[in-house]
C-alpha cells in the first residue's frame, strides 16, 4: 500500500493552483456577492483543459488519468475557487459530459463532448424531481416514444447549471410500470420546444452556481437523443457515483486546505492580549481539527479515485463512506475556521462564511448523509 | 498510489490475526504477571515465523503499512496485552536496533523475536508529563561501570519486562541504560492505576545507585533525535491499538445488532442502530487509512511523518472512543458484560488518548506546524 502522487501529478496540481489563483480567484468575491455564475472563468477553465481533461484528445480532452483529474478538482478548491463554481464544474464535466462520453453513440460524442470539454457549451444533468430525491425510482417525468421521437413530460428540481445550460442530460421513465429498470437518459438541447427552466433558486450556499427547475411539456426530441439503451438510465446514473465521490468531493477537500491556510495566516497576524491569537492553545487546537479532517478526508476521496483508475467495479461501501465522512465530519472544521476569524469570520470579507455556507451542501447534495448511512448499514 | 495490500501482505495480516486468536483460545489471565509474561513470550515465538516480529527489529525491515495492519489485527484480538507486548517489540526493540552496538543487537533483538526477552522503555518522570521538561535520571561514569539514579513513572510493561531501557542523562547528552528488572538497585512497583488497566503492567521504577556496565549503555545520543524516535514509535503502537480496538468494538456491536431481536426483528433493522453502525464503520475505515498512511510516511522518511502521525494519533484515539461509545449504546446491557470488546475499547481508548503524545499536546504540535 502506498499513498504518494507522481511528480507529474504534483506538478500539474501546482499548475492548476497557479492558473486558478490568477484567472479565477480574483473574480470570486464579485460573483459571490451578486450570486451570479462566472461564465468567463468557466470558459477559461475550458481553455486550460480542466473541464474534460480525462477525455481523449480526439474528444477535446487531454487523456488524463483519474487521479490527476481528481487532483485538478482539489487544486481548484485549494486555490480558493468557491464551492459554486466547482459545483458547476462537477455537474458539467462528470454528471453530464462524462455520461455522454461513456454511454453515448459516436455521433453524440462527436457532437457534444468536445464542446463540453472546451467549455464552449455548458451542460447540466436532470435526475432529481420535486417529489423524487433519493428515491429515484419514484420519478414522474416520462419519455414516451412516438415514431422517431420521444416526448418528455414532467419536471426536474435542484438542477445545477439548469438556468444557463446549453444542453441537459435528462433522466425520464420510458416504462413507468418499471422502477429503476424503466429509467432512460436523453439529451435535451436548450431551445427545444416544450423545454423551459425556472428562475434561479435562492440558495444558502454555492450561490455562484445557477440552480433551477427544468420543465418538460410535450417536449419532443429526436429518438437519436437517447443516451445508452432504454431502461439503462439508472445504471448510468449510478456509474457517475465514482466521479461524484472523488472528483466532485475533491474541491471540498481542497477547500478545507484553503480555509486551513487562510485561518493559519489570520491567526498568525491577528493580535489579542499582546500576542498573535495563533499562540493561544485553543486556536492551535482548532487549526489542528481542520488539518486532521483534511488529511483524513483526502485519503477516502483518493481511495475511490484509485479504485476507478484500476477499472474496478464500483465499491459502494467505500463510496458511501467517503461521502458520509466528507459530508458530516466537515461541518466542525469549517465552523472552526469561522471561529478563528471571530467577527470577521461572520462577514463576507474573509470568505470563511461563504466557505461554510458552500460546505453545508456536502451532507445533502449527491445523496444525503442519511442515505449513505442506509447504504453502509445494509452492506454490513 | 496503491490502496490495496499485496497478497503477501494480506497473508501476513491474516496469519497474525489467526495466531493471536489461537493463542487466546488457550485462556490466561492478563492481569497475572507471570501468566502474562509467559504468554507474551509464546505469542512472540508464534508470530516470529510469519515475519511479524521483523519490522523494526531486523535491520532493513521497516514498519510498513502492512505491519501496521497486522498489529491492528493483534490489537483487536488482544486489546489488553497489546500495548506492553508491542512497547517491547516496536519501542524497546527499535531503540536497541537503531542506537545499539552490534553486540547489543545480537544479544537482544533475536531474544525479543524469539520471545525469550520482553522489554519496556522507562522515559517519563514525575516532572516530565509533557515534552521539553528535562530528565532528572542520570548515569554517572565510574571506573568500570555507570551508576544510575532516578525515578521513572507510568512505564507500560514495567511489571512484566525482563529488561528496562532507562532513558537518562549521560555526559552532556542523553543515553539509554539497559537494566535487568531484577538487577540490584532497581525497584519496580505497581503504578497506582485503576484495576481495569492492570493488564498494561504499568509500573514505577526507582533506580538507586544501580550499576550498569558500559556494554549495556546506548549513547550518548542526540536528544532531539532520540525523543522524536521514541515519540514516533510509541505513537505507532498506540495508533495500531486504537484502530484494533475500534474494529473489535464495531465487530462486537454488529454481531450483537444482527443477532439480538427486539420488536420481532434484529435491532440492526432499526434505522438508528443501523446508522450508528454506519458511522462506526466510517470512522474505522478512515482511521485504518490514516494509520496505514502514517506508517507509509515513516517508512519512506517523509518530512510530514511527525505531523501526520500526530494527526493520526488524535483521530484514531478519539474515533476509537466514539466508536466504542456507540458500540456500548447499540449493545445496551450486553456491552457491560465482563471482557466485552466494546467496554474494553471504551476504557482503552481513553488510555490511548493520554499515553504517548496526548491528544491535547498533539493538537498543539499540529497547530504549531500549520502556523509555520
Amino acid at each position: 500500500m502506498e499513498f504518494g502522487f507522481t511528480r507529474e501529478q504534483m506538478m500539474f496540481k501546482k499548475e492548476v493552483i497557479k492558473f486558478a489563483k490568477k484567472e479565477i480567484v480574483p473574480r470570486v468575491e464579485e460573483h459571490e456577492l451578486t450570486g451570479t455564475f462566472d461564465m468567463e472563468s468557466f470558459r477559461k477553465m475550458g481553455e486550460f483543459g480542466i473541464l474534460g481533461m480525462h477525455f481523449p484528445e480526439a474528444y477535446g480532452g487531454q487523456g488524463a488519468d483519474v487521479v490527476t483529474t481528481v487532483l485538478a478538482g482539489e487544486a481548484l478548491g485549494e486555490a480558493g475557487v468557491d464551492g459554486g463554481l466547482t459545483l458547476s464544474y462537477g455537474a458539467h464535466t462528470f454528471l453530464c459530459a462524462d455520461t455522454i462520453f461513456s454511454h453515448g453513440t459516436e455521433e453524440q460524442k462527436k457532437k457534444y463532448v468536445p464542446g463540453l470539454a472546451r467549455g464552449e457549451i455548458l451542460g447540466c444533468m436532470g435526475l432529481t424531481e420535486p417529489d423524487a430525491g433519493s428515491d429515484v425510482a419514484s420519478m414522474k417525468t416520462t419519455a414516451e416514444k412516438k415514431g422517431d421521437k420521444y416526448v418528455l413530460n414532467g419536471s426536474k428540481m435542484f438542477i445545477t447549471n439548469g438556468p444557463l445550460a446549453d444542453l441537459a442530460l435528462v433522466y425520464a421513465k420510458t416504462d413507468p410500470e418499471k422502477k429503476h429498470d424503466g429509467i432512460s437518459a436523453f439529451i435535451v438541447e436548450k431551445g427545444t420546444k416544450g423545454f423551459s427552466t425556472g428562475q434561479p433558486l435562492k440558495k444558502m450556499g454555492c450561490r455562484t452556481s445557477a440552480t433551477s427547475e427544468l420543465f418538460f411539456q410535450d417536449c419532443e426530441i429526436p429518438a437519436e437523443n437517447l443516451v445508452g439503451q432504454e431502461g439503462h438510465g439508472f445504471l448510468m446514473a449510478m456509474q457517475t457515483v465514482e466521479w461524484d465521490r472523488s472528483a466532485l468531493l475533491a474541491p471540498m477537500i481542497g477547500g478545507a486546505k484553503y480555509i486551513l491556510e487562510k485561518s493559519a495566516d489570520y491567526a498568525g497576524k491577528r493580535e489579542q492580549f499582546g500576542k498573535a491569537i495563533g499562540e493561544f492553545q485553543a486556536t492551535k487546537h482548532k487549526l489542528a481539527n481542520i488539518k486532521i479532517f483534511y488529511e483524513a478526508a483526502k485519503l477516502l476521496v483518493y481511495r475511490i479515485a484509485w479504485y476507478k483508475s484500476q477499472g474496478r467495479p464500483l465499491n459502494h461501501l467505500a463510496a458511501a463512506v467517503a461521502k458520509l465522512f466528507v459530508g458530516d465530519w466537515s461541518l466542525g472544521p469549517f465552523n472552526d475556521a469561522i471561529l478563528i476569524h471571530g467577527g470577521y469570520g461572520y462577514c463576507h470579507e474573509y470568505i470563511m462564511e461563504g466557505a461554510f455556507r458552500d460546505n453545508r451542501l456536502a451532507p445533502l447534495g449527491g445523496g444525503t448523509s442519511d442515505i449513505q448511512k442506509m447504504i453502509i448499514s445494509r452492506m454490513m | 498510489m496503491h490502496y490495496e495490500f499485496s497478497e503477501q501482505e494480506q497473508q501476513l495480516i491474516a496469519e497474525a490475526g489467526k495466531i493471536v486468536n489461537q493463542a487466546m483460545a488457550a485462556g490466561f489471565d492478563p492481569s497475572d504477571l507471570r501468566q502474562a509474561r509467559d504468554w507474551m513470550g509464546k505469542l512472540a515465538a508464534g508470530l516470529n515465523p510469519t515475519g511479524y516480529m521483523d519490522a523494526g527489529l531486523k535491520t532493513g525491515t521497516p514498519l510498513t503499512a502492512a505491519t501496521m495492519a497486522a498489529m491492528e489485527a493483534v490489537a483487536g484480538a488482544l486489546p489488553k496485552l497489546f500495548m506492553p507486548f508491542e512497547m517491547s517489540n516496536r519501542v524497546f526493540g527499535r531503540l536497541v536496533e537503531k542506537y545499539g552496538k552490534d553486540v547489543q543487537k545480537q544479544e537482544i533483538l533475536a531474544a525479543l523475536q524469539a520471545g525469550s526477552l520482553v522489554g519496556a522503555v522507562a522515559m517519563s518522570e514525575t516532572a516530565m508529563n509533557v515534552v521539553n521538561d528535562p530528565l532528572t535520571t542520570k548515569g554517572v561514569k565510574g571506573p568500570d561501570k555507570f551508576t544510575v539514579n532516578g525515578e521513572k513513572g507510568f512505564v507500560i510493561g514495567a511489571e512484566t519486562a525482563d529488561m528496562l531501557a532507562v532513558v537518562g542523562g549521560l555526559d552532556d547528552g542523553l543515553g539509554v541504560f539497559l537494566i535487568e528488572r531484577t538487577a540490584p538497585g532497581v525497584n519496580v512497583t505497581k503504578a497506582d492505576v485503576v484495576s481495569e488497566y492492570a493488564p498494561l503492567h504499568i509500573g514505577s521504577v526507582k533506580l538507586e545507585n544501580c550499576g550498569v556496565p558500559e556494554s549495556r549503555v546506548l549513547g550518548p545520543v542526540d536528544v532531539n533525535r532520540l525523543l522524536a524516535d521514541l515519540r514516533l514509535w510509541e505513537n505507532q503502537v498506540l495508533i495500531a491499538a486504537a484502530v484494533g480496538i475500534m474494529g473489535a468494538a464495531l465487530f462486537a456491536a454488529t454481531a450483537f445488532a444482527k443477532g439480538h431481536r427486539s420488536g420481532g426483528k434484529p435491532v440492526i433493522a432499526y434505522q438508528e442502530v443501523g446508522f450508528k453502525l454506519a458511522e462506526m464503520l466510517t470512522l474505522t475505515q478512515t482511521a485504518q487509512l490514516m494509520a496505514y498512511k502514517a506508517a507509509w510516511l515513516a517508512e519512506t522518511g517523509d518530512r510530514e511523518t511527525a505531523v501526520f502521525t500526530d494527526c493520526t494519533k488524535v483521530f484514531c484515539s478519539e474515533s476509537a472512543e466514539e466508536t466504542a461509545g456507540s458500540a456500548l449504546r447499540v449493545m445496551s446491557a450486553a456491552g457491560l458484560k465482563p471482557d466485552n470488546y466494546a467496554d474494553i475499547a471504551y476504557r482503552y481508548a481513553k488510555f490511548i488518548q493520554i499515553a504517548g503524545t496526548s491528544t491535547e499536546i498533539a493538537r498543539v504540535g499540529i497547530g504549531d506546524a500549520v502556523l509555520k
